[in-house]
């Protein structure tokens, strides 16, 4: 299969930190449309794989691919609009402005993205302004935030906080989602509620990379789990046969 | 009665300068020294081009803000990649090379002996002589640096701005260039302190280099944290509050040797108390919660 | 004859070198560690230098006995400084802008005391004329005073290193420098670090206003000015490195001496400061310090 024709692909992705080995000649891909999880336990570089990837992290070796163009080498901001977005574990949210806000500024406006484009008469930036609006409604109405869109964030809920910094995320349209640990801190319910998130962002189209250490949270929507250990991949495939994979089972159970 | 005007165009200079660099410090969260240097360019300029080449003040004003802008932008495109705390060291080396090259191009700019009798600014045969009529020019412009800051404050543009302070890796996260973002405010706030160093120079009429070392850049960072990081209000009365409490002294007959302290430790503390105690200064920042419907 | 002046400058460079050298590292314990940016250094450089004077001149006591008094107060404002101003900010939450600003702020205040108290105007300390008298060789000369300047200064890197490398405070303040939370985690107590590396940053830089006290005066202004060639000395050097920082420091004396001769002396500073602006934007790691990251969190 050649190169282009990947939606994502990483190779032989290596990075060191001192004389740590951090992630060591990491080689997957990613399908169009699906939901693939990066799982292991604690430590095992995939924060760090996120970092290298959305271009946070200059990598040693290797080289990171998306809808056939070289990702390696670009500046975080330029991920997004080559279609590709990010979260944090430590959610990183804006937590003196609003819910609405903190999507709002997700998206890409051009005249609002400028310095000239604040003097600029109401009336011209309104049309702008009003879509984007609408688009910011629609992202709060599908996470459930609505009602809660003019608190501060630093107010809300981890729980809430967390939709908050997926809300963010969709603002920035990207097709291809890296999420990091979104089940952490939630409760069985919010759970529940988060992965039926997940599947309507994939029935819509979206790709998603997620990351979590915890493997029955994410297992039943996956499509494709990539096993992480001490920077290697150790084991992918389905589901069903990574919960079945020995070694997998070693990792977690003696960590 | 004519003292009180002067002391008015005075808070309205420092207003200026206080709106200028809370745009980078205030909403921003770039923490520069350099302030004072860029109030020196702007009024060596109008200093230099005034008496050397008997220019108008209002084209040696332009030519002040596009030095700043110029060696503003170079700065910082240099050095914003920085972490914070060697950002402000960079900003320091070019505060004490801008005060070096004013204090010792003394062909230039008259080194220690600084550029004296300046005249007052004059446009289309009409002169800003006298305290009152200097003290409009000073809050004409006072006002224009509030709306633009206030504009740039309440847009989607200074949510950005409050959000790179915040997090800058998140900004950068949702597709936001954050040093396009920290270069173009920092040139913005450079050029408009130019603007208050030039009125300042035709206020005062002589300028030297010890007016514009890192203890007034200092001075206007307190202002700044004194009257509310962020809020635009807060620049003006912050600047009120510390600027005519020492220029009261005086009117008591207090010693210059001694007045000039007194107002410096005022500072001082109350920086160190307002940043422990009140981060949000006398008039904290208020962020409109956005459109909600 | 070129030849003799450009020795004589040499040995002036190395001897104003040693100086700046003691300024770096002693900025450097402090900075390295805490990554503040401890611009109240200045205040406690200048307080150390009227101290050394008040002893002194002022209530007579022996030179000895003054010097290690204004070390000591030195070491304590150091210590003072983060007790009372940086700490209680870091419990509340405050970054690393709050801070920086309480320094300026600290400095500001602790700067006017000076002027109320003891006005502009410079002062000296009287010291045996014996070190003052130049000791000619050949036609180069320089003071018993340079020489115990440059040996003092060498005593203390090699002091700080060994420090650094051999004793149990030392090394945990390379860890937290290299790793503050890995540092929290293991058990370190980053607090007491703190308190150690300001301690000792700031009885670093009383020993180097002691020379300056004795050799050329004392006026309120030179703080700053100590603080500027910590800056330069400690980031052309390299973050974190102390023989990095010590070199730099030599290097910018011998490079100030040695200007003089083809640039006019009052653009020293600029050329001091210039190298620092060229170092940090084209190699913020300076000679042997460590890489940056990009993005502040």
């Amino acid at each position: 299969m050649d190169r282009d024709s990947y939606f994502f692909k990483v190779a032989g992705l290596s990075k060191a930190f001192g004389g740590l080995q951090a992630v060591k000649n990491v080689t997957f891909s990613v399908e169009k449309g699906s939901l693939t999880s990066l799982i292991g336990p604690n430590g095992a570089g995939k924060t760090t794989i996120f970092d290298l990837i959305s271009g946070f992290l200059k990598s040693d070796a290797g080289g990171v691919f998306f809808k056939g163009k070289e990702l390696l080498g670009h500046r975080p901001d330029e991920m997004v609009s080559l279609g590709m977005a990010r979260t944090f574990q430590h959610l990183g949210l804006f937590y003196a402005l609003s819910v609405w806000d903190n999507v709002f500024l997700g998206i890409y406006g051009k005249r609002r993205e400028r310095l000239w484009g604040v003097f600029l008469p109401q009336y011209i930036l309104r049309k702008e302004e009003e879509s984007l609006a609408q688009r910011t409604r629609e992202i709060l109405n599908f996470l459930g935030l609505m009602e809660k869109a003019g608190e501060q964030v630093a107010n809300l809920s981890w729980g809430d906080q967390k939709l908050v910094s997926l809300g963010r995320l969709l603002a920035t349209d990207g097709e291809f989602l890296l999420i990091d640990e979104p089940a952490s801190g939630l409760s069985d319910e919010q759970i529940a509620h988060l992965k039926s998130l997940l599947k309507g962002l994939v029935s819509r189209g979206k790709t998603i990379l997620l990351i979590d250490h915890n493997m029955e949270a994410i297992m039943d929507i996956s499509d494709w789990v990539i096993v992480l250990n001490f920077g290697e991949i150790i084991a992918e495939g389905k589901p069903a046969e990574i919960l079945a994979n020995e070694e997998v089972i070693r990792v977690y159970l003696g960590v | 009665m004519n003292y009180l005007i002067y002391v008015i165009s005075l808070i309205a200079i420092y207003g200026i300068l206080t709106a200028s660099l809370n745009l980078s410090v205030g909403y921003t969260g770039i923490l520069s020294v350099a302030q004072a240097a860029f109030m020196g360019i702007g009024a060596y300029a109008v200093g230099i081009l005034l008496t050397e080449w008997g220019l108008n003040f209002f084209y040696a004003l332009p030519v002040g803000m596009a030095i700043a802008g110029l060696t503003a932008g170079g700065l910082a495109w240099a050095t914003l990649r920085l972490k914070g705390e060697y950002y402000v060291i960079a900003s320091f080396g070019f505060q004490v090379i801008i005060y070096s090259i004013l204090l010792n191009w003394i062909s230039l700019t008259g080194g220690p002996f600084g550029i004296r009798q300046i005249p007052r600014p004059e446009a289309f045969g009409f002169t800003f002589l006298g305290p009152t009529r200097y003290a409009i020019l000073t809050l004409a412009f006072l006002a224009i640096s509030l709306w633009i800051a206030w504009r740039v404050g309440e847009s989607p543009y200074g949510k950005v701005l409050r959000a790179i302070r915040e997090d800058e890796a998140a900004a950068a996260s949702i597709g936001k260039n954050v040093s396009r973002y920290k270069i173009v405010i920092f040139t913005v706030s450079a050029m408009l302190a130019s603007v208050g160093g030039a009125l300042y120079a035709g206020l005062i009429t002589y300028i030297d280099p010890f007016t514009f070392t890192i203890h007034e850049s200092i001075f206007i960072l307190a202002l700044v944290i004194i009257g509310g990081s962020g809020n635009v209000y807060g620049s003006v009365v912050g600047a009120a509050v510390l600027i005519s409490i020492p220029e009261m002294l005086r009117f008591f007959d207090v010693p210059t040797t001694v007045a000039s302290p007194i107002r410096e430790i005022l500072y001082g503390a109350l920086m160190i108390i307002f940043l422990r105690f009140r981060p949000k200064g006398l008039l904290p920042e208020r962020i409109t919660r956005g459109v909600v419907r | 004859m070129a030849y003799w002046l450009f020795l004589q400058l040499l040995i002036n460079g190395i001897v104003v070198g040693s100086i700046y050298a003691l300024l770096g590292i002693s900025f450097t314990a402090i900075f390295a560690p805490t990554k503040i940016f401890h611009f109240m250094h200045a205040s406690v450089y200048l307080y150390a230098g009227y101290f050394l004077y008040q002893f002194a001149m002022g209530w007579g006591w022996p030179l000895p006995v003054s010097i290690l008094g204004a070390v000591l107060s030195a070491g304590l404002m150091g210590v003072l400084a983060e007790r009372v101003i940086y700490s209680p900010l870091r419990k509340m939450g405050a970054g690393m802008m709050e801070m920086l600003l309480s320094s300026f702020g600290g400095y500001i205040v602790l700067q006017n005391v000076i002027l109320l108290i003891w006005k502009s105007d410079p002062r000296t300390v009287k010291i045996p004329e014996v070190l003052h008298s130049g000791i000619p060789i050949g036609l180069l000369t320089f003071t018993p005073l340079d020489i115990i300047a440059v040996i003092t200064s060498g005593v203390a890197l090699a002091g700080v290193v060994i420090f650094m490398r051999h004793t149990k405070v030392g090394k945990a303040m390379r860890a937290v420098e290299n790793d503050p939370t890995g540092a929290t985690i293991t058990g370190i107590p980053t607090e007491r670090v703190r308190l150690v590396s300001f301690f000792l940053g700031s009885i670093l830089v009383a020993v180097a206003v002691t020379f300056q006290v004795l050799d050329k005066g004392l006026e309120p202004t030179i703080g700053v000015n100590a603080v500027l060639v910590a800056t330069v000395a400690m980031i052309v050097g390299g973050v974190g490195s102390y023989g990095g920082a010590a070199l730099a420091g030599l290097m910018l004396g011998v490079a100030e001496n040695l200007g003089i001769w083809q640039i006019p002396s009052e653009w020293k500073s600029t050329i001091t400061f210039s190298v620092l602006v060229f170092f940090i934007l084209l190699r913020p790691r300076g000679f042997f310090g460590h890489r940056m990251t990009r993005y502040q969190e």
